[in-house]
């Protein structure tokens, strides 16, 4: 868990419940490793349906929310990765844990 | 923020699975805001405020808080008593924890709630300690686990379970060494600033992990080396064997430069 990630998730606002339970969920599996600022995650809308409760749909329009509203963004793995197979089949996030973000004033008019 | 309070509330939504999503938020949101210096593991919360940080309102949070109530892990201890005056409650984090250790013990299934549309096959939550493990998933979770409890932050910790490819690289590397000479490396990595994220030079984020260390048995050997070295270690088994490996690197090394005689390179003169 990145207490960094999980504080941001917290105070971000304009979000609605399942997708700040998301972005919680996302947090608690972040760890920084390495530095990478990066979070591999393979079919992250399975595991956090299995974690909320709700169907699958919902867990991956909620995450699609999530990138639309730039709260995350999908970035490529790194070069030196240790096992890329298992890496590259999964989505690599990255959040910005420097600080909290406000969704209404990110989201374009 | 209570990051622990917090990290017992995750730990407890991922091993009970009948709770709802406004349920698991306002308990998240709850643990949030549980003081442990306080140590009374009380809040109380304007519900506007909560509900507008839960993205919910009002009615949903106070109903969602309710149903915690009904479950033990959140307790009413005042009633609130009008604007500006909140409702106080505590975080129960005992019975939290025992309701944890009751859903590790029996490790019952998941319970769905019947409700709950469109039945979807859901994957259950991986749990993060306790399984049948074969062998080979026991020594990479043994290595693991020593690494786990040596290691400091900023230095990140493994987590569990492992991935098929992390049990085998680690699995591979667990005889390698002993108990006490991982523990040592562990140790001895754990104390190098260059590993611990140092700020300077091309990599100044850059953290060492276990999987950066069993990547490669040169790796670990070298930082064994290092490890006996800085405590000065008279063990002649391993001195022997630090030196056979450091023998046979600089064999490699001396093998894959190229010769050179009077007048140029040996692979010159034979092309000629």
């Amino acid at each position: 868990m990145s207490l960094k990630a999980l504080g941001k998730a917290l105070d971000t606002t304009g979000l609605g419940p399942t997708e700040k339970l998301a972005l919680i969920y996302l947090a608690d599996r972040y760890t920084d490793d390495g530095g990478t600022g990066r979070l591999p995650l393979a079919s992250p809308a399975e595991k956090f349906a299995a974690f909320a409760g709700c169907s699958q749909h919902e867990a991956a329009e909620t995450i699609k929310a999530l990138f639309s509203k730039r709260v995350l963004r999908r970035v490529p793995p790194p070069q030196d990765l240790l096992f890329p197979d298992e890496d590259q089949s999964g989505v690599w996030f990255h959040m910005d844990v420097t600080q909290a973000w406000e969704i209404e004033e990110r989201v374009p008019a | 923020m209570s990051s622990r309070t917090v990290m017992l509330a995750l730990d407890y939504l991922f091993t009970e699975h009948t709770v709802t999503m406004s349920e698991r938020l306002m308990l998240i949101l709850l643990a949030a805001r549980v003081n442990d210096v306080r140590g009374d593991d009380c809040v109380w919360p304007m519900l506007a405020r909560l509900s507008a940080e839960a993205g919910m309102t009002k009615n949903t949070a106070r109903t969602a808080i309710q149903k915690l109530c009904k479950r033990g892990v959140v307790t009413l201890v005042q009633e609130g008593r009008g604007r500006g005056r909140p409702s106080v409650y505590r975080v129960e984090k005992g019975q939290i924890m025992d309701l944890l250790s009751i859903r590790k013990r029996s490790n019952q299934a998941i319970v769905k709630d019947p409700k709950r549309d469109p039945p979807v096959q859901v994957q259950q939550e991986v749990p993060r300690t306790g399984s049948t493990l074969s062998s080979a998933e026991a020594d990479a979770v043994a290595l693991a686990d020593l690494w786990n409890r040596t290691v400091t932050s900023p230095i990140p910790k493994v987590r569990l379970p492992l991935s098929a490819d992390r049990v085998r690289v680690y699995a591979k590397a667990w005889p390698s060494l002993s108990v006490d000479e991982w523990t040592l490396v562990f140790a001895h990595v754990n104390a190098q600033d260059w590993c611990r994220a140092p700020g300077v030079g091309d990599h100044p984020n850059w953290t060492a992990t276990l999987d950066w260390l069993t990547k490669k048995p040169a790796t670990y050997q070298r930082q064994l080396e290092k490890a006996q070295t800085a405590v000065g270690s008279k063990n002649p088994r391993t001195r022997a064997e630090s030196y056979r490996i450091t023998n046979e690197r600089n064999a490699a090394s001396v093998a894959s430069m190229p010769m050179y005689t009077i007048g140029g390179r040996v692979d010159d003169e034979a092309d000629d």
